[in-house]
């Protein structure tokens, strides 16, 4: 059952839409829904791994403190709309994006590696049986 | 209100790892020195975010627990005795006609010739239940933080929270309590696994997607009613103390207010860690200057620097270069044996 009422969250890039209760934080919207956003210092706006950047609904989201702002400043692929996850509470729709390093990228790399051996594979059978043909170009997709 | 009358040499506020530091490396330059924290105990950030993780980058160490790394930094700094005053919040400075300087907290004053502010992201203030009742109780069977262990001993307790404070503190109390439960609003802990893993093989009755709805009692608590979330279904606890962890919020709070050159809430500081207030020094997260990255290597960095300049300025005849440590203790205790033959 949707609920008009409550506010919804889109995670991207794993473009998972969720509902979330007004005043609750984005660290913990992602939490209670499975949704991997690092969070080191337990919430607490002291290390900006739950680094999030707002695509929509920026407006929707409680006021920045200077001391999100500063610790936000270390946060790798700061933008404008760069907030802390654990710091920002919902009032409305929004979509964020979990950029894109850390453990998200880490599982990536995983798929990324077996998908390359797995095409080394192919283009090694494929030589091996045909040894006029070059390996094909392993790098780029992972699909 | 408690006033110390002695005039330190200097005065750190923030008892984190560069405040700690620079206790230490007052003494080593002889001069005495007094250190205040708002918080109950020492190490900052160490003891009250990450008590039970490892770092990694500090240099000498290949690993070490942040709480080991808390005590050696409180154990280095204990060679000189410096006066260590905590849960005592400093609210404002004052400029005396000596040149000396005041500085007023929630519970007395302190006189020193130089401040050094190593109060990282400010002070961690306890995030509030939301609760009508709450306020009603608070420091009156509902606390916030951990004073004393011992003033839990036989009561029925109440822990909320899910991060790594609220389930340390109910491991840590589960014995001496005469009942516990812990409520969390979730079912995901923020906490290490390591300690949910504990957590639930404990005697401590868990509720997760839970929140504390109301609290009972008239002039102290006699039961606390939860709610259920994923069921919508209300229970009655039958506490007398309730423990609240769900999280910090820093704040750099009243000195904010005292005209420091801010750059959002941290300060500005010169090469030698001097502020545009006269006498009063910063080093560690609060200081900033061009190039600045907030770790606790840096941190100690900018205390020995701050604390050098300090020495030169409050006694001229002190170098500002410190020497060598190796070579300065040798003399130091050839010195002490002269004395006594
Ligand atoms: C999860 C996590 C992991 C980290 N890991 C590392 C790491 O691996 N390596 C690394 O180098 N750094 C790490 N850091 C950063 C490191 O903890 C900080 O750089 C360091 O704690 C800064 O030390 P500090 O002494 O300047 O400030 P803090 O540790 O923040 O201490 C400041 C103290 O000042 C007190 N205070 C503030 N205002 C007042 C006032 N008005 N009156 C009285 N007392 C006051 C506070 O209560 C506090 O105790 C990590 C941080 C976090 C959150
Ligand atoms: S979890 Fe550390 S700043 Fe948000």
């Amino acid at each position: 059952m949707v609920d008009e009422l409550m506010p919804k969250v889109t995670f991207l890039p794993v473009n998972k839409t969720v509902e979330a209760e007004e005043g609750q934080s984005l660290l913990d919207v992602a939490m209670d829904n499975d949704i991997r956003l690092e969070h080191n210092c337990g919430g607490n706006c002291a290390c900006s791994t739950c680094h999030v950047i707002v695509k929509d609904g920026m407006e929707k989201l409680s006021r920045k403190t200077e001391e999100e702002q500063d610790e936000l400043e270390e946060a790798e692929g700061l933008a404008p709309t760069s907030r802390l996850g654990c710091q920002s509470k919902i009032y409305g729709d929004i979509i964020v994006e979990i950029p894109p390093y850390r453990s998200s990228l880490l599982n990536e790399d995983v798929t990324k590696i077996e998908a390359l051996i797995k095409e080394k594979e192919k283009a090694l059978n494929l030589s091996r049986s045909n040894p006029a043909s070059q390996p094909s170009q392993t790098e780029g997709k992972t699909e | 209100m408690n006033t110390d009358q002695k005039t330190y040499d200097i005065t750190v506020i923030g008892a984190g790892p560069v405040g700690l530091f620079a206790a230490y490396y007052a003494g080593f330059r002889d001069l005495n020195c007094k250190i205040i924290d708002c918080l109950p105990q020492i190490g900052g950030q160490l003891t009250t975010l990450y008590p039970q993780k490892f770092v990694y980058d500090v240099a000498g160490f290949p690993k070490i627990l942040a709480t080991d790394l808390a005590l050696n930094l409180h154990k280095q700094a204990q060679q000189y005795n410096p006066k260590i005053c905590l849960e005592e919040k400093v609210q404002q400075i004052f400029y005396l006609e000596d040149r000396a300087i005041k500085l007023t907290t929630d519970k007395a004053e302190h006189f020193s010739k130089k401040v050094i502010l190593t109060a990282g992201a400010g002070v961690f203030t306890p995030r509030k239940l939301e609760p009508e009742s709450a306020k009603k109780f608070e420091n009156r069977g509902l606390y916030y933080m951990v004073k004393d262990t011992e003033f839990f001993r036989g009561k029925k307790l109440l822990v909320i929270g899910g991060g790594d404070t609220a389930l340390d503190w109910a491991l840590h109390l589960k014995d001496m309590a005469k009942g516990i439960y812990l409520i969390h609003r979730s079912n995901k802990f923020l906490a290490a696994a390591s300690s949910v893993r504990q957590l639930m093989n404990s005697n401590i009755e868990v509720h997760t997607h839970t929140e504390l709805k109301e609290i009972l009692g008239n002039d102290h608590i006699q039961g606390a009613i939860i709610v259920d979330k994923s069921v919508n279904q209300e229970k009655t606890l039958d506490v007398d103390t309730i423990l609240c962890c769900i999280g910090y919020t820093p704040n750099l709070g009243p000195i904010k207010e005292w005209g420091l050159e801010l750059a959002g809430s941290t300060i500005k500081v010169n090469p030698r860690m001097e502020t545009n207030l006269s006498g009063v020094y910063a080093a560690g997260d609060v200081a900033t200057y061009e190039g600045k990255l907030r770790l606790i290597c840096t941190g100690f960095s900018d205390a020995a620097v701050a604390v050098n300049y300090a020495a030169h300025s409050i006694y001229p005849e002190l170098r500002v270069f410190p020497g060598y440590s190796t070579n300065v203790m040798e003399q130091k205790e050839e010195e002490k044996l002269a004395h006594k033959t």
